[in-house]
């Protein structure tokens, strides 16, 4: 609809206008039927809450005194708190270790899927993406037992191997061992995304390229990642905000070793304990709106450097 | 996501107590994250072991016993009063059961809306919004100041539940009063007692202590034979296992009797005392630091590192499916004492039946309550292979066959006439209202006792200026030191 009206000049606008006028509802209700039901669920289940969130944030809930409007006392508690901030630092640390590596890891793959050097390239493809279909919950807990000090078979092997004993939920390693659940749990759907697009690449340029005597690495570096270039911004931009939001990892983690996740561990596991845990749920709020003023900032400035980049035209 | 991991604990813990057979008593109603953890480690062996008993699949917590599900309304006579009755613990369907079987005119539905705080949670959700809270909950007794305080409970006192009193152990009853009014009817305990490896300490010429003095002395001697062994485990880092021996210790750090006041004690003369005493085990590694139920904790026990464990009444069951060297050197002794010729216990774990404050049948709900918790036809289900409680209820605790019973773990002792006598000489705590927080918050503050980062006292000092500062802006008046 909104195309409809900024394309054409002046001639298109009046014929639109005259087409309104006379069939205006014939006309519109297709549309507006079509997207109701994704404008009910985003009201329902994205403004709503959202708002609900908001408003919360301005009011303080106490067991002696009730409820009372407590302006943005609230958020002054969340940004004065060392524990939220720890938790901000920790996921900025593990968005830029994980991020470049789950990406760099897909493309890998991808590209060696598109080359075509592998045998079956199908099968693989669909084993590498399987963890996805894995939900994070059953993930995190596979992961926690075959991680579990003494008990896990990875920790057996190394130790068997001479390695002594690694525990991966020991307070230096739970970051490391978190960003390789999520690179299990991530790889293979970035890797499906970008062989998507370096499929689309058309054939005659990388046979141009071939023809010119280019070796592998040169299509693959030089030729092919410039190509997919947005896609690998458009992906960047994702993992980044998947990685901010880190929740369900560490949720799952604490249950098995409660020492290695701290109460502000990540944002949302701070936010997590102190509405459902401390049942401070209007600090709770508070934290997630912060949160999501943090993750909108980051989308915005990646929006606009995307659209310097010369995307959305 | 919490609700889940509490579900899967129990669901496996209740397959491991099923088939031990036995005399199995843990109802171990230990609370918060560490609940979790014991109940996934509990998961983790429970996984291996069953795989290894071939036995086929695992049942859901309320079927455990094999018989009716819960929820299950079979057997109700029509025009019954219907309740609602949330709770988790294993066995309390079969109980259940009997009591619809013998009480035509009430028909109570049990459902099982997670385990401890994530009932709780829940439970606070239902309140606040007016709906979908059950009649009855189970609730442990340190949540019930929390409950108490939003008028959420049914003071069931006027119904005539007090004729109970003198049926149940004076611990439990002073946790579910306040004043004259009685908020909820207990069911299960989990006295303390030291719980020690004999053929260990006969082999060191260990004496057992009756102080905690004497107690640092054994565990130098024990230290100096082999500097690789320790007298017991101390887990800085389970709110329930410290405050438990401080409650022993008369170190409670907290007193509250209702109202607006609290008071928060951490850097009290004799909780820093209580500090001292167990960092001065630490430094000199006579004490290890693994966290409770974590299988490094079960292979110290099991190996000699640790020669004696501070065990609930419903540890053994649960220790025994978890050791395999040591089956039958374990033996039963009173706690070490702060002071000579004093004798207290601690308390950590179990729970009670509470009446949900909305409940359109108050009066029949208490009914249900006090049948669950104090008669004989209830605790033939609750202390039977499935449910495994340990009971508050004194007319069972007394009885000889109880005290005389034995377990593997222990040989020909009996461990009951210890955990028994302990139960009656429990120290009341008074718990803050503040407890779901004080749980949720506590893990990370002791993390560096652990790791050695920090003194207990150090944790101390911390948690105080925390739970003070979470206390008032509750809107409590905190009373500190």
């Amino acid at each position: 609809m909104a195309d409809r009206q900024s394309g054409g000049g002046t001639a298109g606008a009046a014929a639109l206008q005259t087409r309104r006028r006379t069939g205006h509802r014939i006309r519109r209700w297709p549309g507006a039927a079509f997207i109701a039901p994704h404008m009910l669920a985003l009201g329902l289940f994205m403004l709503l809450p959202t708002g609900y969130a908001i408003y919360m944030s301005l009011y303080t809930t106490r067991l002696i005194g009730g409820t009372r409007y407590s302006g943005l006392a609230n958020y002054g508690t969340v940004l004065s708190s060392p524990e939220f901030w720890e938790g901000v630092r920790r996921v900025l640390l593990f968005a830029v270790i994980q991020v470049p590596l789950t990406i760099g890891v897909a493309f890998f793959f991808a590209a060696i899927f598109d080359a075509g050097v592998v045998k079956y390239g199908k099968f693989f493809r669909t084993v590498f993406f399987m963890p996805f279909a894995v939900p994070g919950v059953v993930a995190a807990v596979m992961w926690s037992f075959l991680l579990l000090p003494g008990f896990g078979p990875y920790s057996r092997v190394l130790s068997g191997l001479g390695l002594g004993h690694v525990n991966f939920f020991s307070s230096n390693l739970i970051l490391p061992t978190i960003v390789i659940i999520v690179l299990w749990e991530w790889t293979g759907y970035n890797m499906t995304i970008l062989y998507t697009s370096l499929k689309s690449i058309p054939r005659e340029i990388t046979e141009a390229a071939v023809v010119s005597g280019a070796s592998l690495t040169t299509i693959i570096m030089k030729l092919k990642l410039p190509m997919v270039r947005p896609t690998l911004v458009m992906l960047v931009f994702l993992n980044t905000v998947g990685a901010l939001q880190l929740f369900t990892e560490p949720s799952i983690l604490e249950a098995f070793q409660p020492q290695a996740i701290s109460f502000g561990f990540t944002p949302t596991v701070y936010v997590y304990n102190t509405a459902i845990g401390s049942g401070e749920y209007n600090l709770g709020a508070a934290a997630a709106v912060v949160l999501a003023v943090l993750i909108g900032l980051i989308s915005l400035s990646a929006f606009a450097f995307r659209r310097r980049n010369g995307e959305f035209r | 996501m919490a609700t889940s991991h509490s579900g899967v604990g129990n669901v496996r813990r209740t397959s491991t107590e099923s088939r031990t057979g036995t005399a199995a008593r843990p109802g171990a109603q230990g609370a918060g994250r560490r609940r979790r953890i014991f109940g996934l480690a509990a998961a983790a062996l429970a996984a291996t072991t069953v795989a290894a008993c071939g036995s086929t699949g695992l049942p859901a917590p309320s079927s455990a016993g094999g018989s009716a599900a819960s929820g299950s309304t079979a057997g109700c006579a029509a025009g019954a009063t219907h309740l609602t009755f949330w709770g988790w613990s294993a066995g309390y369907d079969l109980a259940v059961n009997e009591f619809n079987k013998t009480h035509p005119d009430i028909c109570v539905q049990l459902e099982n809306a997670g385990a401890t705080t994530a009932e709780y949670v829940k439970l606070n959700d239902a309140l606040t919004a007016h709906s979908g809270a059950p009649d009855i909950a189970q609730i442990e007794y340190f949540e019930l100041p929390s409950f108490e305080i939003t008028h959420s409970l049914v003071d069931l006192s006027q119904y005539g539940v007090g004729s109970a009193k003198s049926d149940e152990a004076p611990a439990a009853w002073a946790q579910v009063t306040q004043g004259s009014a009685q908020y909820a009817m207990p069911v299960d305990l989990g006295p303390l007692a030291l719980y020690y490896n004999e053929k260990e300490f006969s082999a060191n010429g260990l004496t057992v202590p009756t102080t905690w003095a004497d107690f640092a002395t054994q565990a130098d001697k024990l230290h100096a034979a082999n500097s690789k062994d320790a007298i017991t485990n101390f887990d800085p880092e389970s709110p329930q296992d410290v405050l438990a021996l401080m409650q022993q210790y008369g170190a409670f750090p907290f007193s509250y009797t209702g109202g607006n006041t609290l008071g928060i004690h951490f850097n009290g003369a004799t909780e820093t005392a209580f500090a001292n005493y167990w960092q001065s085990l630490i430094d000199k590694h006579e004490a290890t630091t693994a966290a409770d139920f974590s299988p490094t904790q079960w292979t110290n026990f099991d190996s000699g590192a640790d020669a004696s464990r501070l065990s609930p009444a419903w540890g053994p069951v649960g220790m025994q499916l978890s050791i395999k060297q040591t089956t039958g050197d374990w033996r039963a002794a009173a706690l070490p004492q702060a002071k000579t010729g004093q004798n207290l216990a601690g308390n950590w774990g179990g729970s009670s039946i509470a009446v949900v404050a909305g409940s359109k049948y108050a009066k029949q709900a208490a009914e249900f309550a006090q049948w669950f918790g104090g008669s004989a036809d209830a605790w033939k289900i609750l202390s039977g292979p499935v449910a495994g409680a340990y009971p508050a209820y004194l007319p069972l605790l007394d009885s000889s066959s109880f005290q005389s019973s034995t377990l593997p773990i222990s040989g020909n002792s009996t461990p009951n006439t210890v955990f028994a006598s302990a139960e009656k000489n429990i120290v009341d705590p008074q718990w803050p209202p503040i407890m779901t927080a004080a749980l949720t918050q506590w893990t990370s503050t002791f993390a560096g006792v652990t790791k050695g980062s920090e003194t207990l006292a150090q944790a101390f000092a911390a948690f105080q200026q925390q739970m003070t500062s979470y206390a008032q802006a509750q809107g409590f008046t905190v009373v500190g030191g």
